[in-house]
C-alpha cells in the first residue's frame, strides 16, 4: 500500500512539473502548396498543417532499492540491502505528436538503455555496490533488461538481468568470482523528455 | 494538440492602384514553403499581370510561380494563388523569419508598379492550440 502511494506521489510530482521539454527545432507542419479547396476571401480561411510527427530523447532518472542475497557469504543470514541510481534513455521517434500534458513514457515494445551505480550495498557493513549497463525492451511499465556489472571495488565483474513491473522488480546477478546474487528492484523514476518535431 | 508556426502578413495588406483593389492572404504555410492568396478587384475593366512574386527573407529570394493574367472585365473578382516554394524548416531552424513579399503588377499599359508586404513568421497563439482556440 505504501509502495502504491509513493508511486501515485511520484507521478502526481511529475504531472505537476511538466518534465517534458519541447524544442521548437523543425516546427512548421506539413502543408502542401496547393490551391486552397474552397476560397471566399476570408482573411480566417487559414488552412492548418498536419502533424509531421516527432522524435524523442526519452531520460528517465530514479531510484532502486531492495533486499537481496548472495552478495557475502554470512553463513545462515546472508541478506544485505542495495540502494543504487539508475538514468534511463531511449531514443524514439512517433508519428503524432505528444499533447500538452502526456506524461513522457517510452512506446510499446522500446529498446532502452539504463545505466546505473548502487554506492550502498548493506550486509554486515556498507560498502559500494555495482555499476552496471543494461539494455532494456519496455511494455508500459514492465521491462526486461540484460547486461553487465561490475564491483568497482574489486573488480568482480559479471551478468545482470531485471524483471519489472515498475515499481516492483527483481534483479539478477552472476558475478564471476561470487556466483549468484538476487536483489528485490523497487523503483521509483521521474520521466522526463526532449522532443522535437519531425 | 501543438501549434504551428506561420507565416503571417504585417501592416496593410491591402493595395490599390489605377482601376485595381487587391488584398493578400496566407493560406498555407508549412515545412514546404508557404502559399498567398490575392484577391483582386476591378472598378472597370483592367488588364492585371503579376509580373514578379517573390518572399523574400534575409539574403533568399524565392520566386512563386506567377499565374496566367486573371480577366477582370467590369466590376469583378479574381482569386490568384501564389505558392512560394522552399524550405520553410531550415529557413525557421536557422532563424530566418522576417521578410517581405513582394509582388510586381502591371496594371493596363502602366509600367509595373511593386507591392511590398512585410511578413513575419512565429506561432500566433502560442505553443499549444487549445480546443476554443481553432482557426475555424
Amino acid at each position: 500500500m505504501r509502495a502504491v502511494a509513493l508511486a501515485l506521489c511520484a507521478t502526481a510530482a511529475v504531472a505537476c512539473t511538466k518534465t517534458r521539454y519541447t524544442s521548437t527545432v523543425n516546427a512548421p507542419g506539413n502543408a502542401t502548396l496547393a490551391p486552397p479547396p474552397f476560397e471566399n476571401g476570408d482573411p480566417a480561411l487559414y488552412v492548418p498543417p498536419s502533424d509531421p510527427g516527432e522524435r524523442e530523447l526519452y531520460l528517465g532518472p530514479g531510484v532502486v532499492v531492495g533486499p537481496g542475497i548472495g552478495r557475502r557469504e554470512l553463513g545462515h543470514d546472508d541478506t544485505a540491502v542495495e540502494l543504487g541510481v539508475f538514468l534511463r534513455v531511449a531514443y524514439q521517434e512517433r508519428a503524432s505528436s505528444h499533447r500538452r500534458d502526456d506524461l513522457p513514457m517510452p512506446k510499446l515494445g522500446a529498446w532502452a538503455l539504463n545505466l546505473g551505480w548502487a554506492p550502498l550495498q548493506y550486509a554486515n557493513r556498507a560498502e559500494l555496490g555495482p555499476v552496471h549497463l543494461e539494455v532494456e525492451r519496455q511494455w508500459l511499465v514492465a521491462t526486461v533488461g540484460l547486461g553487465a556489472a561490475v564491483y568497482t571495488d574489486d573488480g568482480n565483474a559479471g551478468l545482470q538481468a531485471t524483471l519489472a513491473a515498475k515499481p516492483y522488480g527483481v534483479r539478477f546477478r552472476y558475478m564471476a568470482e561470487t556466483g549468484f546474487e538476487v536483489f528485490g528492484a523497487f523503483q521509483l523514476e521521474l520521466p522526463t523528455a526532449i522532443t522535437w518535431s519531425r | 494538440m501543438r501549434a504551428y508556426p506561420r507565416w503571417t502578413l504585417d501592416g496593410d495588406t491591402h493595395f490599390a492602384h489605377g482601376c485595381l483593389d487587391a488584398d493578400a492572404f496566407v493560406r498555407v504555410s508549412g515545412k514546404t514553403g508557404v502559399g498567398v492568396t490575392v484577391a483582386l478587384r476591378s472598378h472597370a475593366t483592367c488588364a492585371v499581370r503579376i509580373t514578379r512574386a517573390e518572399l523574400i527573407v534575409d539574403a533568399l529570394r524565392v520566386p512563386a510561380e506567377v499565374p496566367p493574367p486573371p480577366a477582370l472585365p467590369g466590376r469583378s473578382l479574381a482569386y490568384v494563388w501564389l505558392p512560394f516554394a522552399f524550405d520553410n524548416n531550415a529557413a525557421w531552424n536557422d532563424d530566418h523569419r522576417a521578410g517581405r513579399f513582394e509582388l510586381e503588377l502591371a496594371i493596363g499599359d502602366a509600367a509595373p508598379v511593386t507591392w511590398t508586404i512585410p511578413a513575419h513568421h512565429a506561432f500566433v497563439a502560442g505553443r499549444w492550440d487549445e480546443p476554443t482556440a481553432r482557426p475555424y
